[in-house]
This record gives C-alpha cells, sequence and structure tokens, in this order.
C-alpha cells in the first residue's frame, strides 16, 4: 500500500460526514500534497462521484473504495481517510463506511489499479488489520501500520 | 476408480457433474470492481456454484471482493468450474459474462 498511498495525504480523522463530503475532503488532500492542480479537484470530484453513481464502491466490513481516472498523472495515487462517526455509503452490506481508500489512476494502466482493489480488498478481510487500523489516531500511526503491512503480490 | 466416481456423479441423481470451461479476460481495463459487481450479481441469480481459478487463486463467483482479489488483467486465461442443478443453464451466460468487453456489455446482460 505505501507504493501508492500518499502519506501527507492521509486523513486520520474524516471532518465530512457523508459520501459526496469525504470525497471532497481526500480529494483535496490529495490536492494539497501536490498531486492536483486546485482548479482540477472539481473534476476529480465530478468523475469519483459519477462512478459511485454506476454503484457504491462500499465493499463491506466499514471499508470503501471510491476511485476514478484522471488523465496527468505519472502513476495511480491514493489515499485514505478514518471516519470515527461513520458515513453512509450505500455499501453492499448496508454499513455504515470507516474507512475510506480513494484512488486516481491513470488510465491507460489497468494493472496497478487491479492491484491496488486487490490490496485493499486483501486487507479488509483481515481482522487484525482492521482493528489495528482503526486504532490509529494519528497520520503516523496510520503510516507506521501501512509500512509494516505486506503488499499481497510482494508475498508471491 | 472412475466407476464409482461415475455412479455417484451419475445421471440417475441429478446431473451435478462439473461443467469446466477455460475463459479469457478481454475487457481491457480487467477484471476491476464494476465487472466484479455485476458478474456476482448474475451469478447469484443461479444455484450452481461457479469458482473461477487463476493458478492457485480461486474466487466463488458470487463474491465481488473473491473476483476482485484475482486482479485478472486483460488476457488472463481462468478456469471456470460450475455445479449444481442449473450448471448446463449458468455456464454459458457466465463464461460470456466473465469474459465481457466491457461492463456496459454486462449491464445489457443482467437486463
Amino acid at each position: 500500500m505505501k507504493k501508492f498511498l500518499i502519506r501527507d495525504a492521509i486523513v486520520p480523522s474524516l471532518v465530512a460526514t457523508t459520501k459526496d463530503g469525504a470525497i471532497r475532503e481526500l480529494v483535496g488532500t490529495l490536492q494539497a500534497a501536490g498531486y492536483f492542480q486546485p482548479t482540477e479537484v472539481e473534476a476529480v470530484v465530478k468523475e469519483i462521484m459519477r462512478r459511485e453513481s454506476l454503484g457504491s464502491t462500499g465493499i463491506g466490513r466499514g471499508v470503501a473504495i471510491p476511485h476514478s481516472r484522471f488523465e496527468g498523472l505519472t502513476k495511480l495515487i491514493g489515499t485514505l481517510g478514518l471516519s470515527r462517526a461513520g458515513i453512509p455509503f450505500d455499501s453492499i452490506d448496508g454499513e455504515d463506511v470507516h474507512m475510506v481508500f480513494l484512488l486516481v489512476s491513470k488510465p491507460d494502466q489497468p494493472g496497478p489499479h487491479l492491484h491496488a482493489l486487490e490490496t485493499i480488498v486483501r486487507v479488509s478481510e483481515d481482522d487484525a488489520f482492521i482493528s489495528k487500523l482503526l486504532a490509529c489516531e494519528t497520520r503516523e500511526e496510520i503510516w507506521r501500520l501501512i509500512e509494516d503491512t505486506q503488499d499481497p503480490w510482494n508475498r508471491e | 476408480m472412475s466407476a464409482t466416481i461415475a455412479m455417484t456423479n451419475g445421471p440417475l441423481l441429478g446431473d451435478n457433474t462439473p461443467l469446466l470451461a477455460t475463459v479469457v479476460i478481454r475487457n481491457p481495463r480487467g477484471l476491476h470492481m464494476r465487472p466484479a459487481m455485476m458478474i456476482a450479481r448474475l451469478a447469484t441469480k443461479y444455484q450452481s456454484t461457479g469458482t473461477l481459478r487463476k493458478q492457485e487463486r480461486k474466487a466463488n463467483l458470487k463474491s465481488m471482493t473473491q473476483l476482485m482479489l484475482l486482479a485478472a488483467i486483460q488476457g488472463t486465461e481462468l478456469e471456470l468450474e460450475v455445479v449444481g442443478e442449473d450448471a448446463q443453464i449458468a455456464m454459458p451466460i457466465l463464461a460470456e459474462a466473465i469474459a465481457a468487453n466491457s461492463s456496459e456489455d454486462l449491464e445489457l446482460m443482467l437486463k
């Protein structure tokens, strides 16, 4: 995960309490970390919300993976926001979302996107990882956990 | 050995012989979240159990997240196994869904 999650864009406690708000907040932190121009934020948010309208990316177990493609990136990037309160996300299990992994990929690179999805699904099925993640209170704690978590394709 | 198996799997007991097929991912974006979700939704319409294998990894077709764990890019060859009462009907449809060129094609299949 450390290959695609942007450390400086991680949000240990989302202010937003809605899907739209959380997506906006996370795209904003990627912009603040230098990955988008301020003028591009709206387009990225809109594209992610368009994807959500085709079917929620809430995969259950409190995890959502909102995503889109965006021209102009040099590689796939992502960030993670934790919500203490929980966010209604129309997830497949109907539960609120507490962990939002937001991905923005290069349009011509489906491989890294599939690997990122696989990685997030895998950690979301790991009870130990989930409880450790939810116990994190700072960006540094989250980053340390991410650094300690092997990506699945490195294990093979 | 095969005689015993052939009897227990025989037509008299209802045909539970697994149907097998090799399916190639054609979607240029691979088996990403949206096709995985639609394949799972389609598979849920059948009583039969579908299993998709990529080398040592396997996914239950009715599970979106298991399908996503395959991380199958375009051109990946997968082994599809369908077992159950309606396997004969489900097999060609599920195979076509997995090999769909796009999410839009899959959406048409769900209608």
